[in-house]
């Protein structure tokens, strides 16, 4: 799977390729319009990653270029401006998604996944991991095959975990990833802890292999055991 | 203070002045003429005793008849000399059965070594009449100029002024939030013309000045979003490393709750700065139960968590044109609010009608202090969380709207309606 980073912010540049190939993903990266515009004409990529404000031109210019070559690269739209008109704008112009700086990176992984699944039709509708199934659309896990009953809530934090396997998601980015802007961290933070305990219980009990680890009080993390 | 308008601020003082000024004029006019008629009576009554004398010697000694058998002088003889005397005296007449004004002279004079005392009349009556008439009519005429004078000039000044007042109005119904230009009517006085111009570059000045600081919130936030991503990933990334110790991992924890504190702060001035620069143009039907229901189903676990009561009271089918964004903040921030506010078993509970959205919770402490509960960062717990922008932003909200946001305490409730 290859990604193309367009980014003229050095610096986020550089912590995008090195999140990205920790996890394998394969990626070039630019920082202008020109050299986006070069790459995307010689290769195919799986899914862009497109920063809006680029130094030679807007970004919006590069989604009117792909559409033209009549290429289906999955785009997320990485912009600083938190404007609706923009975000309309730009999945009206093609691009898949739309993420506002700044933005945690499991919460990037998770959307980058979601990109490429959808560009493998069907293909991403269940999600493995260890004995784990989830189906996406029918909302439902199982664990070797039996049907596992979670609340709404705890299905939305193990998907996004495996969505972000071996990664240690940070307890910021699971209350912002469930509860967003609606509900304030303070009040949330008991009840992440409550929601955890449930899961964990629940994948022990159905002999799930995989196992949610609290990590310093700073994240968790899933892994395969 | 009491305030009156210009116009009849400065009439008034003019009638004033002239009254006063007409009274001191009458009451000099009239002595004036009273003295100067006098002189002249005494001068008509002087003349008419030399006649009476020269005609008495022409005579010899006779008392002079009056060609007209009327005679207006009395001769006696008399055994003091003294001097001429002009007095004010009353006669009786006997045809108006009344006492008259008369001007007297008395004089003596000698005649063939004898000494006679000469007295000579002469009415007032008709000179006083005389100098009344002149004085009243004189008085009503300028009495009558002054009231045309005094409704010309209103007339007038209100005329002369009315591009001032135009100004007035005009200045009264700007706004410097609103885009629109200032625009003032050309006068043909040149004083307001001046005044005028000046007001135009003072508003146009400060219009900018305003302008300028909304986008600049604007474009700071902005401008600050990438900084604080690249921290941000950057402190994600080592997070998952193996190699951090439980020490490090804790002081990267902290610095990750401060970037995110950061980030949202960064996101709720934003939203601030954009709904001060009218970005949230797009209005649409909003369904209320159905927002409401939804942003409840957020804090479903926590209302369980808290052991919070909470009762509904929503009206089916009540739609709210508004943009849908901004319903969706305010009511979130309500509701945020009333939850972060309320003691474990407490309760909440919220009514939405066609007229408004009320939510109440209690208990949660004391009563809040009303005039600051809406100034951004003006903050009444000791949430650390929190920067007070939560109700700022919802009063802002309310007033793009054109809708009240109030707030009472009731017993230990707190009360917040929204009225549509």
């Amino acid at each position: 799977m290859k990604v193309l980073i367009v980014e003229d912010e050095a610096n986020l540049q550089g912590v995008l390729m090195d999140f990205l190939s920790k996890e394998k993903y394969a990626y070039d990266a630019v920082s202008t319009y020109q050299e986006a515009s070069e790459k995307i004409n010689l290769y195919n990529y799986d899914c862009i990653l497109l920063d809006i404000n680029l130094p030679d031109a807007s970004g919006f210019k590069l989604l009117d270029e792909l559409k033209e070559v009549n290429k289906a690269e999955g785009v997320i739209i990485i912009s600083a401006r938190d404007s609706i008109d923009d975000k309309i704008k730009g999945l009206n112009l093609g691009a898949d998604d739309y993420l506002t700086k700044p933005f945690h990176l499991s919460e990037l992984n998770a959307r980058i996944q979601a990109v490429i699944r959808r560009k493998k039709f069907d293909a991403g509708r269940k999600v493995l991991f260890g004995n784990i199934e989830i189906d996406l659309l029918q909302i439902v896990v199982k664990i070797d095959g039996n049907l596992v009953s979670v609340t709404k809530k705890e299905f939305d934090i193990l998907q996004h975990l495996i969505a972000n396997r071996n990664i240690v998601v940070s307890k910021n980015s699971i209350l912002e990833y469930i509860w967003g802007d609606y509900v304030d961290n303070s009040l949330s933070l008991d009840l992440l802890s409550t929601h955890l305990k449930n899961l964990k219980k629940k994948l022990k009990q159905a002999n799930a292999t995989v196992e949610i680890r609290n990590v310093y009080g700073v994240g968790y993390q899933i892994i395969e055991l | 203070m009491k305030t009156r308008s210009l116009l009849s601020l400065s009439s008034r003082n003019y009638l004033v002045a002239f009254l006063v000024l007409l009274v001191l004029f009458f009451w000099a006019f009239y002595f004036i003429l009273h003295i100067t008629v006098e002189q002249n009576i005494d001068e008509i009554l002087s003349n008419r005793r030399n006649n009476v004398i020269e005609l008495f010697q022409a005579k010899d000694g006779k008392v002079p008849a009056d060609e007209f058998g009327f005679t207006d002088f009395r001769m006696e003889t008399s055994s003091m000399p003294m001097q001429d005397l002009y007095a004010d005296t009353l006669i009786f007449e006997k045809t108006d059965q009344e006492f008259d004004e008369y001007r007297k002279l008395t004089s003596t004079f000698e005649f063939k070594g004898k000494l006679y005392k000469l007295e000579i009349v002469k009415a007032h009556l008709e000179t006083e009449e005389i100098i009344s008439t002149i004085v009243l009519s004189l008085a009503l005429t300028f009495l009558l100029m002054l009231g045309v004078f005094y409704f010309t000039t209103r007339y007038f000044s209100a005329k002369l002024w009315q591009p001032f007042h135009d100004t007035l109005s005009k200045l009264k119904m700007f706004e410097i939030e609103k885009s629109s230009k200032l625009v003032l009517s050309d006068s043909s006085v040149e004083e307001f013309n001046i005044l005028n111009k000046s007001i135009l570059e003072l508003t146009e000045r400060t219009q900018n000045a305003f302008l300028n600081q909304k986008q600049f919130t604007e474009n700071a936030s902005h401008e600050m979003q990438t900084p604080l991503a690249v921290i941000q990933s950057q402190l994600e990334m080592w997070i998952g490393d193996p190699a951090m110790t439980e020490v490090q991992s804790e002081k990267i924890r902290i610095l990750l709750d401060a970037i995110q504190r950061l980030s949202k702060l960064n996101k709720t001035l934003l939203l601030l700065a954009k709904i001060d620069n009218q970005q949230f143009p797009d209005r649409e039907n909003n369904d209320l139960r159905l927002l409401v229901e939804k942003i409840l189903s957020y804090f479903e676990g926590h209302q369980e968590n808290l052991q919070i009561d909470l009762t509904l009271n929503l009206e089916e089918t009540v739609f709210i044109e508004a943009n849908a964004t901004l319903l969706d903040v305010l009511l979130t921030n309500l509701i945020k609010n009333a939850f972060l506010h309320t003691n474990k078993e407490g309760m909440i509970h919220i009514r939405t009608s066609q007229s408004g959205f009320e939510i109440r919770n209690s208990p949660g402490g004391e009563a809040l202090f009303p005039d600051r509960l809406f100034q951004r960062f003006s903050k009444q717990s000791t949430n650390k969380e929190s920067w007070g922008l939560g109700l700022a932003i919802a009063k802002k909200i309310c007033d793009v709207n054109g809708w009240s946001l109030e707030y009472k305490f009731q017993g230990t409730e707190h009360v917040f309606i929204v009225s549509f």
